[in-house]
């Protein structure tokens, strides 16, 4: 039991501009101790002058120092990225039950992703080549609306495809003079990559339209509910299944999320 | 000590002015024609105020204020330092508690506390609290507490329980904390036979005239499913949205959290929020999952009925009638629970 509303200060040690509206901020504990927290896991953080929200840790546990990628959207996200190295927040967690590791052991993995909804996938696909024996083939098909939008391109172009048994698909919904990849929304071109879902499991995340359309496309290749694993997002205040907001039926995404199976969402009321 | 006590209406006044040396004593005081549970109670009212119907507003603030610091927080340039508020540590007495409010703490105690996490802030006023509840003697036209397997006379989560049979009441100490109060506070007499029974008939005639009821039983189970119904439409249609049931709710307990700032430095405090209000689910970027009323009273009434039987085992209703008595556009929840079960088909 503790003042569990009360943040940490953690001063923000790195900042990356990954696109015109997203920022990626490496934090480091006042204290000196990081909380210790599962890939998919959140935590929420704080300009106390300004607002709090809950954002998805985009780095792997394995990895430090902790990195959080932040896409300006409301007053506290425009704060954020008017800040520099140097600065502290606020930062309390972790919150969310993360992806189910179990699960996913010696499974072959597709990562689906669209915009800034690569950011938890990111924690998990370096979770996973940290430990690369304990996963099978790792193919991650990732989209975003423009070149410019691609978020950790570092890691989709350089860092990844370096890997053993990972293969990277991007496309952007549209190109620009420099792109000479495939263009196309993410639900055709994963249906035109056609994987094949025996002994993979699906993790897809990105906006909620996405995924719905994403998840049609996994039920027409032959994807079971059981094998598809999303992560959602609602406004929260609290991060412990108290103030109200993020449920869905009975479960709160704090709390009993954010990280279900579609098998689980089918059998709650679609509030999202 | 034996288990029923009597004591006159002057030793009830003395019990709570002794307390006060030691701690707050908020009770049912009469303000502008108002019944609400305050630390400024009239000794010489006390009775008058018990007599009247059930508070205005439920004691919920008591344990869960409508505001409280969180933290206070300074920023210099870079810097951030954070302070947690310090936290209360008064005792309290909360005394003429109604048997369904007293009910809904029990209900919080499971939302605040519960298996998955709980919660510091209340469940320190918890600890230092002692609730003494209230038979009921003149229940409210609107309400339905025996419905909700509750009832006038019924408390069986207050440490000590009064039952008014005119020159005084009958009392029952029902848990440590009640017997530790009387024994350091109270003067009093083993209760007689005849005054045990007095209050029994009282009770019997409080729950005589209780006459609404509602049609919960199965309830949770006829909403399964019913998601997208076309009632969510009919019964939202007249709703305003201004969040009184909620505010009056002595279940309800969702809740914000907001920077006070002045300069660099401020106070982050918790507040009450109604999940009546429009922006009470918008994100930024501007998403609502629930962007209309029609969303909004389903997830009302859903989390009451439906959502809190499946994840605390008890409906979040006591039948106190307040969202009935106050709603100004006369939205009924029993109407509502009538509907929803008239139109399953488990039925």
């Amino acid at each position: 039991m503790s003042e569990h509303l009360v943040p940490q200060t953690a001063r923000i040690t790195d900042i990356v501009k990954e696109t015109p509206d997203v920022k990626t901020y490496s934090v480091q504990f006042s204290s000196g101790e990081a909380f210790s927290y599962l890939p998919g896991q959140c935590a929420m953080l704080s300009l106390p002058e300004v607002g709090e929200a809950m954002f998805s840790i985009s780095s792997s546990p394995t990895d430090s120092p902790m990195e959080f990628s932040i896409k300006e959207a409301g007053s506290l996200t425009e704060k954020f990225h008017r800040l520099e190295a140097g600065w502290d927040v606020g930062i309390r967690g972790p919150y969310g039950n993360g992806f189910p590791l179990d699960m996913i052991r010696d499974k072959d993995l597709l990562f689906i992703g669209g915009g800034i909804g690569l950011a938890p996938l990111r924690s998990l696909i370096n979770y996973c080549l940290h430990h690369r024996e304990m996963h099978g083939d790792v193919h991650i098909i990732y989209g975003a609306r423009s070149p410019q939008d691609l978020v950790f391109k570092r890691d989709l172009f350089e860092n990844w495809p370096e890997c053993e048994r990972v293969r990277v698909d991007v496309t952007v919904d549209a190109g620009d003079e420099d792109w000479d990849g495939p263009v196309g929304f993410v639900p055709p071109f994963l249906e035109e990559l056609d994987p094949d879902p025996k002994g993979k499991v699906a993790i897809t995340c990105g906006p909620p339209i996405m995924i719905k359309f994403v998840v049609q496309s996994l039920d027409k290749m032959g994807y079971e509910h059981k094998d598809i694993v999303t992560t959602l997002e609602k406004k929260m205040k609290c991060g412990v299944g108290k103030c109200g907001r993020c449920n869905l039926g009975s479960k709160y995404i704090c709390l009993d999320g954010p990280v279900f199976t579609m098998d689980q969402l089918d059998k709650l009321p679609e509030d999202y | 000590m034996a288990e029923m006590q009597f004591m006159t209406h002057d030793q009830i006044v003395s019990l709570l002015q002794r307390f006060s040396e030691e701690g707050t004593v908020y009770a049912p005081t009469i303000v502008e024609d108002q019944v609400d549970f305050s630390s400024r109670w009239e000794a010489g009212e006390l009775v008058q105020a018990l007599k009247r119907g059930n508070s205005t507003l439920p004691p919920k603030d008591l344990f869960f204020p409508q505001t409280e610091s969180i933290f206070r927080f300074k920023s210099k340039d870079r810097d951030l330092q954070i302070e947690p508020a310090d936290p209360e540590e008064q005792k309290f007495l909360v005394f003429g508690v109604r048997p369904c409010d007293a009910r809904s703490i029990n209900m919080l105690d499971e939302v605040f506390g519960g298996p998955d996490f709980e919660e510091t802030y209340y469940k320190r006023r918890r600890d230092n609290s002692v609730l003494a509840t209230w038979t009921c003697v003149e229940p409210d036209q609107t309400c339905f507490c025996a419905s909700l397997g509750c009832g006038p006379g019924e408390a069986d989560n207050a440490d000590i329980h009064f039952t008014d049979v005119g020159e005084g009441a009958v009392v029952q100490p029902k848990s440590e904390k009640g017997r530790q109060l009387l024994q350091d506070f109270g003067s009093f007499r083993e209760a007689e036979v005849e005054e045990v029974k007095a209050a029994q008939r009282v009770v019997q005639k409080a729950e005589e005239q209780i006459s609404l009821q509602a049609p919960v039983e199965g309830v949770d189970d006829a909403l399964t499913d019913r998601f997208e119904d076309p009632v969510w439409g009919e019964v939202s249609a007249s709703c305003i949205g201004c969040g009184i049931c909620t505010y009056l709710c002595p279940t309800c307990h969702c809740y914000d959290l907001q920077s006070e700032v002045w300069g660099g430095e401020g106070v982050r405090y918790r507040c009450w929020d109604s999940c009546m209000f429009s922006d009470f689910t918008r994100m930024a970027g501007g998403e609502n999952p629930r962007p209309t009323k029609r969303e909004r009273i389903r997830n009302r009434y859903l989390h009451k009925f439906s959502y809190m039987p499946d994840r605390y085992g008890f409906y979040g209703c006591t039948g106190c009638g307040r969202c009935l008595a106050h709603c100004p556009v006369n939205i009924d929840v029993i109407e509502f629970l009538s509907r929803a079960k008239g139109v399953s088909p488990s039925e």
